[in-house]
């Protein structure tokens, strides 16, 4: 049988290149048009929210100790409830998440590189690494994190470094200039997307089962993909001003094709995307693990391997339906942190005070 | 058998994996492609006339066989969008035209006046095309005819007018190399407007556009770079002289180096001065709820060319030219903001910007209507704080 | 187009099914092939050019008042 077992170096290289996955090229664009030239306080809004909520999620490891948490739901909740959470919770949350992912990879690709293919080739390709690499098992997936997360910097650091000279602070003034309201109403995308989602790293347990080590690891990467984040926030409003970046539909992307040093340092965008292809995969490796190990356990197989090419086909459909056009799109990214912000703020909150309750009343 | 299974499958992957990574669909072969150095954008006929440059690759080889063979081609044709144009130019093209080097797009005066949001959109929007070109408007000619002129000293006419701008505007204040990414920028800010270089032709252009023109030393046509044009809006609403060109230069930091002479204190020659190093500091405030804004400049120069009688090596006849000096740019500089200000009300010096930055609250009260605040409200002030510096290698004029 | 990467993927299933056979796992089969004949139709359905339903629009429904509402509190 393959052996499930992260070390704690490729479990947090992982969660960063998941954080870093949709998020890193479409989010300042929306925090731009919302917060304008703010956009970067409402990152750091964000982190503080997220490393409150990580409090909540270290209570609810606490109370695992040990157990996977589709089994501690099934306890928790009683056997026919708990299942029926389950199935609605992996339905509904991670394995949408995968149809979004993939769809977002998708738009990318087409509307920037290969105009002329077709998505399902892109999301058929993307959706046979993925079931290939979860099929073969954490620690594969673990290894390849480690190995490919130097590259991601590499090139991160080859994509926005140079962008530094051409950075005008001036961009960033006047600072609170529409007052605190846009700042909060931006960091609601930002909460859902991709931080909430930390709910699903209660799925990853560390090796000698101590919460604190997985504290120490999601909180490492939050803090990693958030100061990313607003590095690349910062660079991109700073270099391209805030009017500019509302209109852009990849600012990240448009940024780095900006760079033009001596006339042969440019023209290396498509070099610095590769980033995004990685961590969307690395995205939809994770999301697709949790989704199938909650299916498999709601329906008591042995093994969730073999729900993973029946899930590849549903995706494979599903990402081809959700948005028809980008309209549709950004709106869509409007309401979407109110959705997740049930799975992800308020599920767990509830699963703590149920296992707090539980647990004394055993005492 | 399991190790020849193995090998088996590992080639089939491997196969496979070749197989899918050519990357088909999308393919563009390189000889079914024309890159694209220079886009014309022409008025004509209520339509818009696109002349796009391309290069011809069995051209540019050394072994070519000069004179046969026109290194660039260009291609015209009229729609009444210019996608549809770049489209239909393959009606007459043998390959389609690809965007993403493109150099430098000329726009025509009428088109310039009538707005360039529209044709700047299709610019912005399309993927192939890359945020580093630049933009002028040809001047007394159209853009079809500047893209068709023949260059004396590049290969390729696109190359040719590309390299000038830049090496002009690092040279030279009045030329400005005006950046898309600059140009989106101040599009989008309320507080300042863009310009753009004026190109034209000077010399008897039919000639100018046959090979002729390259084949004595001194060329038939050639083109020049002139003043900078004022925008309001998306529209050009005038041009801008040399001397106030270069007081624009000056006052949006645009001035790597560039040269002007000044008159000599005490007799009647000239001396020039080479600006090397210039910083402007904008200072707004409110003065009796008006906008005023201060302005400093320091440069550093030193003497170029020297006609004048005095005797260099004393301090007081340098602190005379200094003198002098300061006074010369602080004209220019005073002269390019009122001419600005009485003529266009365009504020492309970016003041509003400042007061943006400084002054939100009040900012918002005068976002909607600046022009006509900095038409008949501003009032500025211009320090000069320049320094003369070394007289290059002699002192005094030999004599 | 569609056929094709079902086929694939049909094909990928039957490999598995065969070794699940080889380990008896009957559920597996069982719930494995009933989600493979979910997505099978939809794919059929795809091919067919039957619009399907997207869930986007359905989150979208349920949750427009609370956006607008907090977009209004907010701005």
């Amino acid at each position: 049988m393959r052996s499930e077992k992260l070390t704690i170096r490729q479990m947090t290289m992982w969660f960063i290149l998941y954080q870093l996955g949709s998020a890193f090229l479409v989010l300042p664009t929306h925090l731009a048009s919302v917060a304008k030239q703010d956009a970067w306080i409402s990152l750091l809004l964000v982190l503080t929210v997220q490393m409150m909520m990580i409090l909540v999620y270290t209570g609810i490891m606490k109370h695992l100790n040990g157990v996977p948490f589709e089994e501690y739901i099934q306890k928790l909740l009683g056997k026919w409830l708990g299942k029926l959470f389950l199935l609605l919770f992996s339905l509904m949350f991670p394995f949408l998440i995968m149809s979004l992912s993939l769809r977002d990879l998708g738009e990318y690709l087409t509307t920037v590189i290969m105009p002329e293919t077709p998505q399902e080739a892109i999301f058929a390709l993307m959706l046979g690494a993925v079931i290939y690499v979860v099929f073969c098992g954490v620690t594969t997936i673990g290894r390849a994190a480690e190995v490919l997360f130097f590259l991601v910097m590499a090139l991160l650091a080859l994509g926005y470094l140079p962008l530094l000279p051409t950075a005008k602070v001036s961009n960033l003034l006047p600072v609170f200039e529409f007052g605190w309201k846009p700042i909060v109403n931006a960091s609601f995308t930002n909460i859902a997307f991709p931080y909430i989602e930390s709910v699903l790293f209660l799925y990853f347990t560390v090796q000698d089962r101590k919460p604190e080590k997985w504290r120490n690891v999601v909180m490492k990467s939050s803090l990693y993909s958030g100061v990313l984040f607003l590095y690349v926030t910062l660079i991109v409003i700073t270099v391209l001003s805030p009017g500019v970046v509302s209109s852009l539909t990849f600012s990240s992307y448009f940024v780095v094709r900006t760079i033009s040093f001596s006339e042969f340092f440019e023209r290396f965008e498509v070099a610095v995307s590769v980033v995004w292809f990685i961590a969307i995969f690395f995205r939809m490796s994770l999301l697709m693990y949790v989704s199938a190990r909650g299916l498999a356990s709601v329906f008591q197989l042995g093994n969730y391997r073999s729900l993973l090419i029946p899930l590849g086909v549903i995706a494979y459909v599903l990402a081809g339906v959700v948005w028809p056009n980008t309209a549709v799109l950004v709106t869509s990214y409007r309401i979407w942190p109110f959705y997740a912000m049930i799975f992800g703020i308020i599920c767990p909150i509830l699963i703590w005070i149920l296992g707090q309750v539980k647990k004394n009343a055993a005492n | 058998m399991n190790v020849l299974t193995r090998i088996g499958a590992v080639i089939m992957a491997m196969i496979m994996l070749v197989m899918l990574l050519t990357g088909c669909w999308n393919r563009r072969e390189l000889n079914a492609i024309s890159v694209v150095l220079a886009m014309g954008i022409d008025w004509v006929d209520k339509q818009y006339q696109i002349s796009v440059q391309v290069s011809d690759p069995s051209q540019m080889s050394i072994n070519r066989s000069v004179g046969e063979r026109s290194p660039a081609i260009v291609f015209t044709e009229r729609a009444p969008t210019i996608f549809e144009a770049l489209r239909k130019i393959t009606t007459k093209a043998s390959r389609r035209m690809y965007l993403s080097h493109m150099r430098i797009v000329i726009l025509d005066e009428e088109v310039a006046k009538r707005g360039i949001r529209n044709p700047l959109d299709f610019l912005f929007r399309d993927h192939e095309v890359r945020p580093d070109f630049h933009m002028v408007v040809a001047r007394g000619c159209s853009a079809k005819e500047i893209l068709s002129f023949v260059t004396p000293m590049e290969v390729l006419p696109a190359m040719d007018l590309y390299k000038s701008l830049k090496v002009s505007e690092r040279a030279w204040a009045p030329t400005s190399a005006v950046n898309v990414v600059d140009m989106m920028q101040k599009s989008t800010k309320d507080g300042i407007e863009p310009v753009l270089t004026g190109i034209t032709l000077v010399g008897n252009r039919k000639k100018g556009m046959k090979m002729d023109n390259i084949k004595q030393p001194r060329s038939l046509a050639e083109y020049n770079y002139t003043g900078i044009g004022v925008m309001l809006d998306d529209r050009i609403v005038g041009w801008l002289n040399e001397s106030d060109s270069k007081g624009y230069s000056f006052i949006t930091n645009n001035v790597h180096s560039t040269v002007g002479h000044v008159a000599c204190p005490d007799s009647k020659g000239n001396f020039v001065v080479e600006v090397y190093n210039s910083k402007v500091k904008i200072t707004p405030s409110i003065r009796n709820g008006k906008p005023f804004v201060s302005v400093e400049l320091r440069s550093e120069a030193n003497i170029g060319e020297y006609h004048c009688q005095a005797d260099l090596t004393e301090i007081q006849v340098f602190s005379q030219l200094q003198q002098a000096a300061r006074e010369e740019q602080k004209k220019v500089l005073e002269n390019s903001i009122i001419h600005v200000q009485k003529r266009f009300g365009a504020d492309i010096f970016g003041f509003g910007e400042y007061f943006h930055m400084k002054y939100p609250g009040q900012w918002q009260a005068w976002k909607k209507i600046w022009p006509d605040v900095f038409q008949n409200e501003l009032k500025f002030e211009v320090i000069v704080k320049s320094e003369l510096r070394k007289t290059g290698k002699i002192t005094n004029s030999v004599h | 187009m569609n056929m094709i990467i079902l086929l694939l993927f049909l094909s990928g299933a039957y490999v598995q099914y065969r070794a699940l056979l080889k380990q008896q796992a009957v559920r597996d089969i069982v719930v494995s092939s009933c989600f493979l004949a979910v997505g099978a139709s939809f794919i059929l359905l795809k091919q067919f050019d039957v619009p399907l339903p997207s869930p986007m629009k359905g989150i979208e429904n349920i949750f427009k008042p609370v956006e607008t509402f907090v977009s209004r509190l907010l701005s």
